[in-house]
């Protein structure tokens, strides 16, 4: 059992949960995840680690609430615990002085971002980093995204703040402005991480993308999370999470990830009545 | 009445309001507050005219038809304002996705919504293809907005039965609260608060089973937003075709709309009529009562000790070859009235013509809806079509076929089972409680490979050897049904009992206890 140490909605429907969590926040390194099970029924879900405290021996994940797994989580509160928690898993982000690294998150990612900023800051890179929301209330984070970065840029689709649009956008700019950017790393909903790769690939600025296909065990065992890397096939969660973004089958990863939509929408159809103790 | 809109000389009826002159004469104005069903209220201010003579911007919904009036309904001013009033509610519902310049992109990479707790744009809400407000900033082309929206964060309301309310997405048309007063005479939902802290709710926010809502459902119906929504069907999506019927669920046979999503699935069910409410049951329960997976999808027959699944074929031999050995008065067929009229004949021709028996058993099911029958004595065959016989009287038969939709102690036991499709899966009829017949027609698909019953015993009467079992459809059967058919009951004029008096509704269907299958009741009695 993982307590939960502290839990907030940041953003309308973004909740950040801390769990008591020491020997993954012991071992935590930028850009890796954990698999958790809310309860002994629950879906194994892959969240990525968007902060940790080996000394108050806690982690930090950003969970929306999209599904019956999601909201079984998030209707949890500070003082109650979670059945299963695995990690840190998957390879983590390479850390080096690359000189411009551009971090673009969205959703959840705009979270998962934090860490790999402060990462790529320490190690002596300009850390550019861009953040998405569909409006100026969805974005959370600003000040310690602030902090870990030597630029930062939010965007909103209705341009309430920041750029009008998306990350993508930014780097557009970016691009368009003759910016050097030596790396390009995203993490978000496949559909943005898509319209950042797209955009890069002409300027050939190496961009990874952390892929977010549905997985079982994360060990490479069962294949669930296989992904199409030009014409590898890959476990996002050994050979992953992060990848050449020129390289992903975004289309294929779309369609696995919907591959129990139906199912999905029955499964939170059936929930009844939620009611708060 | 003879007023003038647009240049254009029209008749209005007495008391006709502006609007409904310009409707019915295909003069379009924007609108959104107002609904059919609904007197006129005037709260959202989009269909304001200029009318000369008189001050400032009337809303045509609100205002009468007087003779002589001239009107004009789209003028630049009038344009112009309307654009600022969808801008103002746009500021306070949630809606970048409608400014988003990827949005086409964005639909075709991912045409379903995702289904978050808290809408905070289209492409996380349920009713998206069906938000009155999204239809109306498209129409007006709205790109930005003057000032950064609103989001109110107001706690989401997921505790009652049936009904997510999500105060967020609403902009305070009023149309839920007229048709709950429309509907049942009394205030359940009402405007709480003052100025821009106004919502909907209930009297102290006690839940809506407290405060004697009925769950009709109609202020789902009415709601132009996702606002309110039907928590089973929301992120099923628009259902893509509709079917109109009339309800099993008890004799007054309300005629319902039956929405299938496209792979053919029931998504909802609703009143055909908005003006008159049903019962929760009608309104909320039948999808979840059918759709369910626990549904008998497969033919299974006894191998040994365990039920094996089967082909049709195997199953229908094997039924055929067990009873032939209690043809006579040791077999008897044992049903209810919620197999259709055409059903029933045929089970009836299967048990005196094929079985030459005279246990013919149709169950009238008492005003819960429970229909229970002994079995007549000397029986050692039957064939049951539900949850009818006590438990202890099935360990005195040698052979039992159960031909049901749900899993059963009877099917656990049986020979062979039979899944069978009924009520808005299949054609055909039955009577109300004033004893018309009432028509059924096929409204979504059958699941797995469940079949319609007339079809299911009109096959084990061949195997049989029956002659004259051959039926091309359950309109040939009902053909030879002496009661004329009605239509489905859409010009109804009073309330269902059941969705006045709980007392009145159903607890069971077929046998089977509502409340197993369909989770809002169990919200309901957990109030």
């Amino acid at each position: 059992m993982f307590e939960i140490i502290e839990k907030r909605e940041i953003a309308p429907n973004n909740h950040e949960i801390v769990l008591r969590a020491p020997a993954i926040a012991r071992k935590a390194l930028a850009g890796q995840f954990v698999i958790l099970m809310v309860d002994e029924r629950s879906e194994r879900v892959p969240y990525t680690l968007c902060d940790w405290d080996a000394e108050a021996e806690t982690i930090t994940l950003v969970v929306q609430e999209v599904g019956q797994s999601s909201r079984k989580l998030i209707l949890l509160n500070a003082g109650d615990s979670v059945d299963h928690l695995t990690g840190p898993l998957g390879d983590p982000i390479e850390i080096g002085n690359f000189g411009t690294v551009t971090l673009a998150g969205g959703c959840y990612g705009v979270g998962a971002v934090l860490c790999i900023a402060r990462a790529m800051k320490a190690a002596g890179n300009q850390v550019i980093t861009i953040v998405e929301a569909r409006s100026h209330y969805l974005h959370y984070y600003r000040e310690r995204l602030e902090a870990a970065s030597d630029e930062l840029i939010q965007t909103t689709i209705d341009g309430s703040e920041g750029l009008r649009g998306h990350a993508v956008d930014a780097i557009r700019a970016k691009l368009e402005a003759g910016d050097k950017l030596d790396r390009v790393i995203a993490i978000g909903c496949p559909f943005m991480m898509m319209l950042v790769a797209e955009e890069t690939r002409p300027h050939e600025v190496k961009t990874l993308v952390a892929l977010n296909p549905i997985m079982l065990d994360g060990t490479g065992m069962c294949g669930a999370c296989r992904v199409t890397i030009g014409d590898e096939t890959k476990f996002a969660c050994v050979d992953g999470p992060f990848f050449d973004a020129h390289q992903v089958d975004w289309r294929e990863l779309a369609n696995r990830k919907a591959a129990y939509s139906h199912e999905e929408t029955e499964s939170v159809a059936h929930t009844g009545a939620i009611r708060i103790k | 009445v003879k007023i003038t809109i647009d240049g254009r000389s029209l008749e209005a009826h007495e008391k006709e309001s502006v609007l409904s002159c310009a409707v019915r004469n295909d003069i379009s104005i924007p609108r959104l507050c107002t609904h059919p069903n609904l007197k006129p209220f005037g709260a959202c201010r989009m269909c304001v005219v200029e009318i000369e003579g008189m001050r400032g911007y009337p809303s045509s919904c609100s205002t009468p038809a007087v003779d002589g009036m001239v009107v004009h309904s789209n003028t630049e001013a009038l344009q112009e304002l309307r654009h600022s009033v969808l801008e103002l509610i746009l500021l306070e519902h949630p809606a970048s996705c409608l400014l988003c310049a990827r949005q086409e992109t964005c639909d075709s990479f991912r045409p379903q919504a995702s289904k978050a707790g808290r809408t905070t744009g289209c492409h996380t809400c349920g009713s998206k293809a069906v938000c009155n407000v999204r239809s109306l900033a498209e129409e007006f082309n709205i790109t930005q907005l003057p000032v950064p929206p609103t989001y109110r964060q107001l706690p989401l309301d997921r505790s009652d039965p049936f009904i997510d309310r999500d105060p967020n997405l609403c902009i305070l048309c009023g149309r839920c609260v007229g048709i709950c007063m429309e509907h049942h005479g009394v205030q359940i939902i009402d405007f709480v608060g003052r100025g821009s802290d106004t919502r909907i709710g209930t009297a102290f926010g006690r839940p809506l089973a407290e405060v004697n809502c009925r769950f009709c459902g109609s202020c789902i119906d009415v709601c132009p937003t996702g606002s309110l929504a039907d928590r089973y069907a929301k992120w099923f999506g628009k259902p893509s075709e509709s079917v109109e019927t009339s309800c099993m669920l008890c004799e007054a046979a309300c005629a319902i709309r039956v929405g299938a999503s496209g792979q053919g699935g029931m998504v909802t069910a609703i009143s055909v009529n908005p003006g008159i409410p049903i019962c929760l049951l009608g309104r909320f329960g039948i999808p979840e009562l059918l759709a369910s997976k626990g549904r008998l999808t497969v033919p299974k027959m006894r191998v040994g000790e365990v039920l094996r699944e089967v082909t049709w074929e195997q199953a229908i031999a094997e039924a055929a070859a067990r009873l032939a050995a209690f043809v006579g008065d040791q077999f008897a067929l044992v049903c209810d009235t919620s197999s259709t009229l055409e059903d029933r004949q045929v089970f009836e021709r299967f048990t005196r013509e094929v079985m030459k028996s005279p246990h013919y058993i149709e169950i009238q099911p008492n005003d819960r809806g429970v229909s229970q029958a002994p079995l007549p004595a000397g029986v050692k065959a039957a064939l049951l079509t539900g949850a009818f016989v006590a438990d202890d009287a099935l360990d005195n038969l040698d052979i039992l076929v159960v031909q049901d939709i749900y899993p059963t102690v009877a099917s656990e036991r049986a020979d062979v089972v039979l899944p069978v499709a009924v009520f808005t899966e299949v054609d055909g009829s039955w009577l109300d409680g004033s004893g018309i017949r009432r028509p059924l027609h096929k409204a979504c698909k059958t699941p797995g490979r469940a079949r319609p019953e007339w079809q299911v015993t009109a096959e084990l009467g061949r195997a049989m050897d029956a002659t004259d079992f051959e039926f091309e459809d359950a309109l040939a059967i009902g053909e030879r049904i002496d009661v004329p058919m009605a239509g489905i009951w859409v010009d109804r004029d009073t309330t269902p009992a059941a969705a006045l008096n709980p007392a009145m509704r159903r607890t069971h269907f077929r046998g089977h206890c509502l409340a197993d299958k369909i989770r809002g009741l169990q919200d309901l009695s957990d109030v």
